[in-house]
């Protein structure tokens, strides 16, 4: 299997599961290498390691897709996923030792309340929606893209993908509306 | 009125605080003149927030399955491996098969024959062109060749576009792409049997050779089963009908879901029932 940088980045770039799946396996190519960056910091829990691994490719591959990350021909991917490693590492340790005062206060979130139901309303929406609808959404409103450039990664009309965003927003909002009003 | 894409687009920017001074300024000039928009930029707010989620534990669970086949059982991320039983993927062949078998049968009981025509224009809203851009900025050698002859399959010279993938040897990394522009001339030409020969020695090629550019395995099979279809509405014999069949399922099976020609795919399942 291809597993270099540029192939990673192109796969993923490239649309559909199999690609994705493949550039994932390339990615954890590079455990052993983050692994011992992260032994060397005092992390000897495995499964940790591994878990704070995981959530490195997660934010890489975010990254990537959200145009963060550019090769520049010097650095490599192992390099630049061990470094995110690293980091995911301290932002977890520095939450995990964060005092816990202000969450004593009971009425804290009350002001949240209604957002929350939102969330959790929308959140079920979202599990509702068929396959395809449910990338749309993602596509455009995590990873921040252009409907046109959606449209040419999947191969499908512009107009299509116009169309598709406008019946699943629709749908969501429709299953909001109660909660709304 | 509906915001356009471009008005939800700025909004979504503008929820996510990804814009500079001046957009924000015109954004927030936008909800002074049209305040109904305020539902959406509180939409974009709840959508980026839980998009997120949803996709950052979609990619946990696609690491976890891709760490798992190298290296066995992972315990590093809370499983969800519970999948019903409709999920199991061996459970959507057979229920496919038989629905699929159901409804052959009956096709073949009440006797009754679909229009060509209504298969020759699915067939022609169906057929995808070769995608061959990114390996014509990837390839090295023969690139010359490939764009010549996706050129001549553009133009209806289809004599010339089999003449000029024939220069590009197996030993070349665009070798399988020019044996897909080879199927795409066949089927052109109506030589179903020559189009079906071509995308299957592609599909015999092993996964992820490092040797090659590899065209999209999707994009293969489907112009695979629109060849057998093509061959079936020549010459509508039983056996040419469970190749379609056959390479139906295989095809709803295996094909990203998210993909248009998932999609088509289906589309096309119901046409033959």
């Amino acid at each position: 299997m291809d597993c270099s940088d540029e192939r990673i980045i192109d796969l993923i770039k490239t649309a559909g599961r199999k690609a994705e799946h493949q550039s994932v396996k390339c990615l954890l190519k590079c455990e052993g290498q983050a692994n011992a960056l992260l032994i060397k910091q005092g992390l000897h829990d495995a499964e940790e390691r591994r878990s704070v691994f995981y959530h490195a490719i997660v934010a890489f591959i975010v990254n990537v897709r959200r145009g963060r990350f550019a090769l520049t021909g010097k650095a490599k991917i192992c390099t630049y996923l061990t470094e995110t490693t690293r980091r995911q590492w301290l932002k977890r340790y520095a939450q995990e030792n964060k005092p816990q005062a202000e969450n004593s206060l009971p009425d804290a979130h009350r002001s949240t309340d209604s957002r929350e139901a939102l969330q959790i309303k929308l959140r079920a929406a979202l599990e509702e929606l068929n396959a395809t609808d449910k990338d749309i959404i993602v596509a455009f409103y995590f990873y921040g893209e252009d409907l046109k450039a959606y449209a040419e990664r999947r191969q499908i009309a512009y107009a299509t993908a116009k169309k598709r965003i406008s019946r699943a927003r629709e749908r969501l909002k429709e299953i909001l509306k109660p909660t709304q009003q | 009125m509906k915001p356009s894409i471009e008005t939800l687009a700025m909004i979504r920017d503008y929820a996510r605080g990804e814009l500079n001074e001046q957009e924000m300024a015109r954004v927030e000039d936008l909800l002074a003149k049209q305040p109904e928009l305020q539902e959406e930029v509180l939409l974009a707010q709840l959508l980026s927030e839980e998009t997120e989620a949803m996709e950052k534990q979609r990619l946990l669970q696609v690491i976890q399955e891709a760490d798992g086949e190298a290296v066995g059982a992972t315990p590093g991320v809370p499983s969800n491996k519970i999948v019903p039983l409709w999920k199991q993927p061996w459970f959507r062949l057979a229920a496919a098969s038989v629905l699929l078998l159901l409804a052959f049968g009956l096709f073949w009981y009440i006797g009754d024959t679909p229009s060509a025509d209504r298969f020759a224009s699915f067939r022609e809203e169906a057929y995808v062109a070769p995608p061959v851009s990114d390996a014509m900025r990837s390839g090295v050698s023969s690139v010359d060749w490939l764009s010549d002859a996706n050129q001549y399959l553009q133009t209806n010279q289809y004599e010339q576009c089999l003449s000029a993938v024939e220069s590009i040897p197996p030993s070349d990394s665009l070798y399988l792409y020019a044996l897909l522009l080879k199927g795409h001339s066949h089927y052109k030409m109506q030589q179903y049997e020559r189009a079906i020969g071509a995308f299957e020695e592609l599909l015999e090629q092993p996964a992820d050779e490092p040797l090659y550019f590899s065209p999209n395995a999707d994009h293969i099979r489907w112009s695979r089963l629109l060849a057998a279809l093509a061959k079936w509405e020549a010459d509508k014999t039983p056996e040419n009908r469970q190749v379609i069949e056959r390479l139906l399922v295989a095809f709803l099976e295996q094909a990203d879901r998210t993909d248009r020609y998932y999609e088509e795919a289906q589309q096309l399942q119901r046409l033959l029932n």
